[in-house]
């Protein structure tokens, strides 16, 4: 059982009151506009989630990933869509935090908190999805600036974050050595949103192309050195699966509440429908496999904010785990609605459209598995983390 | 048991293959979906070429053919495309009361239509607040003379905002409290003073059919009006279900089966590190589970219709039972086959995310998957 601190609780207090003020009542609504509102990012930003993993140094809350994800799970409790959002922008900083020069984060960092600036992240491109070494957007320096071409796809947030932390390749010939990250500017010349896409779920969060034509970034806006674009990815989705897991695991709560409450409330055949013990196993069931998520992705993030290496396989157990867990938990939740359940009328019908991406994003499930396997076939997954 | 197709029912199949080929386009389906329009034109085309009410006798404009030819053209359809498909095969929901236990003028007033692309019938069952609590309906019926007057509520009752006439489970006896066979089924024709037809409201999925809220205040409805004798209504709909379990497992079996080659086209296509993603063993894997569960899902199904039409006593056991396990097969095939797909599953380009959202439908209705166990867990206490 993870125990929280005072100034835990107060902060996960302060959050959910935000999101049930400020984002519930809207959630139904943007969902079905398919359109993100774009005052609540002021809101996001005066809330502070902005800023949750900036150092304290340069005005953030300096969270660890264990914060982080608490903070991700309630937000995603109740509306996953500006969960993504929270998560997508978190991801986006990580490189920077992990790679940045003092230069480029003192000039990024404030940009954040002062100004209110999202940020976007932007790996996959058409070719390259869970293969992302296939990347082609290109980066080429000429005289002291690089100049981006090329287009990326189903990048979070496009066209409502101001810049965007770009992975392109620097050089052809080096493959694994030739990728490269910089920040892109959103109002750069050349750079333009491609189309938007319609989607299943997490309908809010705009999901676009980006395309880039001859697109300027000065060498400052280059995040680490050139060539360590990969390994930048490498260690930023260590920290940034298990946010997705808490995303995952805030939906699959957020079901679970609304089919207990929904059985508590509906009389069926005479009584309570959760007085019916076929309806009871099935709720007991959810509730086991949501506490089962929460104490491994909890275990992971412990485990990452104590530098425990390697951590790539845990990071992917967790996210993996409570992806699965919110898909099995939201598509039950409607069931035990029954018709109600499919209606938009009841939040569940969303969370098991939303519950889905999270199975797919940040590597699909299946890579996850590959990640997981590797360790075990390389040995770097040992017992060692077992809990005496 | 037919582990055979005959000839003439490969006919059938490959007929409605074709039409559903040649008609069902994405395009079209895409629109239709946005809009939560029924598709009548494409409806229109296939009450033409004779595969709604295939199952009613030539006489009254149908084929003649049973449950299990009529199944056939559902899967068919719901493989190509699971709005397009489960919208056609609910377009004559209902109607099959008429057709097992209405008299001849009823027969030929109510079906003929159907069967030409007139009318739209609906079949209003559970009951508002109700669930699928048969046994106490809250819309009841009282006889005046020659009518019967209707006061009362139902919900979710599909093509409601489309159909021109809906049969009713109506309470027709109160005292003694009469049990089962106090229920009778009436139908009332659209545009009957006191009714009032509105959506159940926005949907996950299922966009083109329509589920609705019917209010009846003072509706009044000729004797003549009534199917079968009074008090044989809870019969009448226990049977009308266990027809529509098996057409419901037959939208399910060929949502699963149209998910799963679309999860393999793309599959085949789809290259990442250097091969296509299907020589990847894990995602072998997974599409072998989906094809073997698919396949399982239709032997019970085609079981299931077999023994129905040969009017078996254990049929509509069988039919809840193959419903229970297409429904939840689907489920899992089409989630699954959104994640193959991967970011482009889950877009609304690709038909998968829409067959995802459809098959959630078929776990639900014609009552939930865990009524459907209530009831085979009480044929095994008996």
């Amino acid at each position: 059982m993870l125990n929280l601190t005072e100034e835990q609780k107060s902060r996960l207090t302060g959050v959910r009151h935000f999101v049930k003020e400020v984002i519930a009542p809207r959630s139904a609504e943007v969902d079905r506009k398919q359109e993100f509102p774009l005052d609540l990012k002021e809101k996001m930003a005066d809330q502070g989630l902005f800023r949750l993993i900036i150092p304290k140094s340069s005005g953030g809350m300096e969270l660890n990933l264990t914060d982080l994800c608490l903070v991700i799970e309630e937000v995603s409790r109740v509306d996953a869509s500006m969960g993504v959002t929270v998560q997508g922008h978190a991801t986006a900083l990580r490189p920077l935090i992990l790679a940045a020069s003092a230069e480029l984060k003192g000039e990024m960092f404030p940009m954040v908190v002062k100004e209110k600036k999202a940020i976007g992240f932007a790996i996959t491109e058409s070719n390259a999805g869970s293969d992302s070494s296939g990347i082609q957007t290109s980066a080429i320096l000429r005289e002291g600036n690089y100049f981006l071409n090329g287009s990326k796809c189903f990048i979070t947030s496009g066209g409502i974050a101001d810049y965007y932390l770009v992975y392109a390749v620097t050089s052809i010939e080096k493959k694994h050595t030739g990728v490269s990250a910089f920040i892109v500017d959103g109002t750069s010349k050349g750079f333009s949103i491609g189309k938007k896409e319609s989607k299943m779920g997490i309908r809010a969060s705009p999901t676009t192309d980006l395309v880039f034509e001859d697109v300027m970034v000065p060498i400052s806006r280059l995040v680490g050195k050139e060539g360590e674009g990969f390994l930048i990815l490498m260690k930023t989705l260590e920290a940034s699966r298990p946010t997705i897991g808490a995303q995952a695991l805030g939906i699959a709560e957020g079901a679970l509440e609304c089919a207990i409450q929904f059985a508590r409330e509906t009389v069926q055949l005479g009584k309570p429908l959760i007085e019916q013990q076929g309806i009871q196993f099935m709720l007991a069931e959810m509730a086991t496999q949501v506490e089962a998520a929460r104490a491994l992705l909890y275990q992971v993030t412990g485990m990452y904010d104590q530098h425990v290496q390697p951590i790539a396989a845990y990071s992917a157990m967790s996210k993996y785990f409570a992806s699965d867990v919110a898909m099995r938990v939201t598509t039950d939740a409607v069931q035990v609605m029954g018709g109600r359940g499919y209606l938009k009328q009841y939040p569940a019908e969303r969370m098991m459209r939303d519950a889905k991406v999270t199975q797919i994003y940040e590597g699909t499930n299946q890579i996850q598995r590959l990640v997981i396997a590797r360790a075990i076939m390389k040995l770097d997954y040992s017992s060692l983390y077992r809990m005496e | 048991m037919p582990f055979e197709l005959s000839e003439e029912q490969q006919d059938i199949q490959k007929a409605a293959k074709e039409f559903a080929e040649g008609e069902f386009l994405l395009e079209t389906a895409l629109e239709h979906d946005l809009s939560q329009k029924f598709p009548k034109e494409i409806w229109k085309k296939g009450c033409q070429l004779g595969f709604i009410g295939i199952h009613f006798p030539e006489t009254l404009g149908g084929q003649g053919y049973g449950v299990f030819e009529n199944i056939l053209i559902t899967e068919q359809f719901c493989r190509k495309d699971s709005g397009l498909g489960i919208a056609l095969s609910f377009s004559d929901f209902g109607s099959e009361v008429v057709l097992r236990f209405g008299n001849d003028t009823q027969k030929r007033q109510l079906l003929i239509p159907i069967t030409k692309g007139t009318a739209i019938p609906s079949g209003a069952f559970p009951e508002s607040d109700n669930g699928w609590n048969l046994r106490e309906p809250d819309t009841v019926a009282k006889r005046d003379k020659d009518f019967y007057l209707i006061n009362g509520k139902k919900n979710f009752f599909v093509n409601g905002l489309e159909a021109d006439w809906l049969v009713v489970l109506c309470q027709t006896a109160f005292e003694p409290k009469q049990g089962h066979g106090g229920h009778s089924l009436l139908v009332v024709e659209r545009g009957t003073k006191g009714l009032e037809i509105l959506s159940s409201g926005e949907k996950m999925g299922i966009h083109m059919t329509s589920l609705a809220e019917v209010t009846f205040s003072n509706v009044l409805v000729p004797i003549e009006n009534r199917i079968g004798p009074e008090g044989e209504g809870f019969y009448q709909q226990m049977k009308f279900l266990e027809e529509n379990q098996i057409e419901v497992a037959a939208q399910a079996v060929g949502i699963g089966q149209g998910a799963l080659e679309q999860a393999v086209a793309y599959a085949k296509k789809r290259v990442q590190f250097g091969k296509p993603i299907i020589e990847n063993q894990g995602l072998q894997w997974m599409l072998a589970e989906m094809a073997i569960t698919t396949e399982a899902a239709r032997a019970f199904l085609y079981t299931a219709a077999h023994r129905f039409d040969r009017g078996d006593d254990q049929a509509g056991l069988l039919g809840s039972m193959a419903k229970v396990f297409a429904s939840d097969v689907a489920m899992r095939v089409s989630t699954d086959a959104v994640q193959v797909l991967g970011g482009y599953g889950y877009m609304e380009d690709y038909p998968l995310e829409r067959m995802m959202r459809d098959a959630k439908a078929t776990q639900v209705y014609p009552g939930t998957n865990q009524i459907q166990r209530t009831a085979v867990a009480n044929s095994l206490r008996k």
